[in-house]
């Protein structure tokens, strides 16, 4: 039977936030990757049939039909949107590398939420995040003294969910700090993705552009993972 | 008394709106999840969860809907967004540009039923047959703001187009002064009055403020407004279920 996920379910609204599985396609993973303003790629591996077949079994036991959005933690956790009411279920957790290998006709680039850019340099923190956009939702609260996520423990009722609350207001500051020095003091909303990479975007010049928040470190006060309930 | 609506063209509205930010203190009207259709709503805060009251189902709910939905598309909106329901149960629905703008779109009458998500019960922001001032409101805070002075009179905030002015209750509002006055016993304070003419106010508890009702407007004690309307008072007696 599919468990329901009661942790952080991000419900990002962007295609380029998510991955997903085309079935019509033989199940390959995919996802939007947005080179430039006018040039977006569409990224596609088949090295993962057991993370292809995880998800799958969740739209099996849902009476769904195969493929769809998913997305995996910070906790490599593999969650799966429900089509109708947008519940999430815990496939299992996947820790395969996620990379996105094509060739430009001259050279061979990868992509995935890794730290580097498509030349495959590291990024520095506060530089240009050239990574997914794949992540799960966090927001620096106004202040930028805490994080916080939402949640759905049942239909109508949402859930605030915050660092300080689970680790104490000191330790969520500690890494609250490193994102507001991204985000600045109005707070907002950034991703952590697979790799414990955090991101986030930000407003220069009426352009929504990415920057790198730096990596959460397993001693990092961090939210404690979920299984369910 | 059952619940009715009242649907009206939407005419601009210059009366008063005493809005308190914040998504809690007003209705709103967003996509039902399961129904799939603009619905109404009230937002209940319980420690860090928010639930979702939707309004009990019925064709004069269906309607209510619609005349918001109407109604912000009257002022350049989309498909919903807030609105509140003064005393006299007129429907306020502003504009989401931010202009300033506000029409009336419509009136209800009795009781708006609300579901709880915390416990599958349903909500009657009529009830108050429990309360006694000062007692925990455990219902959504939804409602219009008036001020009580620190000279302990109450007034309203009302833009003209000459400037805004704060006028006062004009008949004996005692009553209500000396229950806002248990409550909070010196200094301004804020309240709101609900759709069915109940008093709240908030009641600081630590850090916290917490929602406390305070009464009930009498006819005769409050404010007048435009197109005669009556208070929009339920007795216990006329209650569904009574």
């Amino acid at each position: 039977m599919a468990i329901r996920f009661e942790g952080n379910c991000t419900a990002n609204v962007s295609e380029d936030a998510k991955y997903h599985i085309k079935a019509s396609k033989g199940g390959h993973i995919e996802i939007p990757y947005e080179f430039d303003e006018s040039d977006q790629w569409l990224l596609a591996t088949k090295s993962h049939p057991d993370l292809v077949a995880m998800v799958n079994q969740i739209r099996l036991e849902l009476n769904e039909n195969p493929g769809g959005a998913f997305y995996i933690n910070e906790y490599r956790q593999v969650l799966v949107p429900d089509r109708k009411d947008k519940i999430y279920y815990l496939a299992g957790t996947y820790s395969e590398p996620l990379r996105f290998t094509f060739s430009d006709g001259s050279k061979a680039i990868t992509i995935s939420g890794e730290p580097v850019d498509l030349e495959g340099n590291p990024t520095p923190i506060g530089g240009e995040w050239k990574g997914l956009h794949h992540g799960v939702r966090y927001t620096l609260a106004a202040g930028g003294n805490d994080i916080y996520y939402t949640c759905f423990p049942r239909p109508d009722v949402r859930r605030l969910v915050k660092l300080s609350k689970e680790v104490g207001a000191d330790s969520a500051l500690q890494v609250a700090s490193r994102v507001k020095a991204i985000k600045g003091f109005q707070g907002g909303r950034f991703y952590v993705n697979e790799w414990r990479e955090m991101f986030a975007p930000r407003l220069e010049d009426d352009e929504t552009q990415y920057f790198y928040i730096g990596k959460l470190q397993s001693d990092d006060p961090w939210f404690r993972v979920r299984q369910s309930g | 008394m059952s619940f009715r609506f009242h649907q009206a063209k939407p005419k601009l509205w210059t009366g008063p709106y005493g809005r308190i930010p914040g998504e809690s203190t007003v209705f709103h009207v967003r996509t039902h999840p399961r129904k799939r259709v603009p619905w109404p709503l009230a937002l209940l805060s319980q420690d860090s969860d928010l639930g979702f009251c939707w309004a009990v189902e019925g064709q004069e709910i269906h309607e209510l809907a619609r005349s918001v939905v109407k109604a912000k598309q009257f002022l350049g909106g989309g498909q919903g967004g807030e609105f509140l329901i003064n005393e006299f149960g007129q429907v306020l629905v502003p504009s989401s540009k931010g202009d300033g703008k506000r029409v009336c779109a419509g009136r209800i009458e009795g009781c708006l039923r609300l579901t709880n998500p915390f416990d599958s019960g349903i909500l009657d922001l009529s009830d108050d047959s429990n309360l006694k001032c000062g007692h925990p409101w455990r219902m959504p805070y939804v409602g219009c703001q008036y001020n009580l002075a620190a000279g302990s009179w109450i007034y309203t905030t009302l833009e003209t187009k000459d400037g805004t002015t704060y006028p006062r209750v004009p008949r004996d509002a005692e009553y209500l002064v000396q229950s806002l006055r248990q409550i909070r016993p010196y200094g301004a304070a804020r309240f709101i009055v609900n759709p069915c003419g109940l008093v709240l106010t908030k009641r600081q508890e630590g850090s916290q403020w917490r929602p406390v009702y305070v009464g009930r407007l009498r006819a005769g004690g409050w404010f007048e407004t435009d197109g005669g309307c009556g208070l929009n008072l339920v007795t216990q007696k006329s209650r569904p279920g009574s």
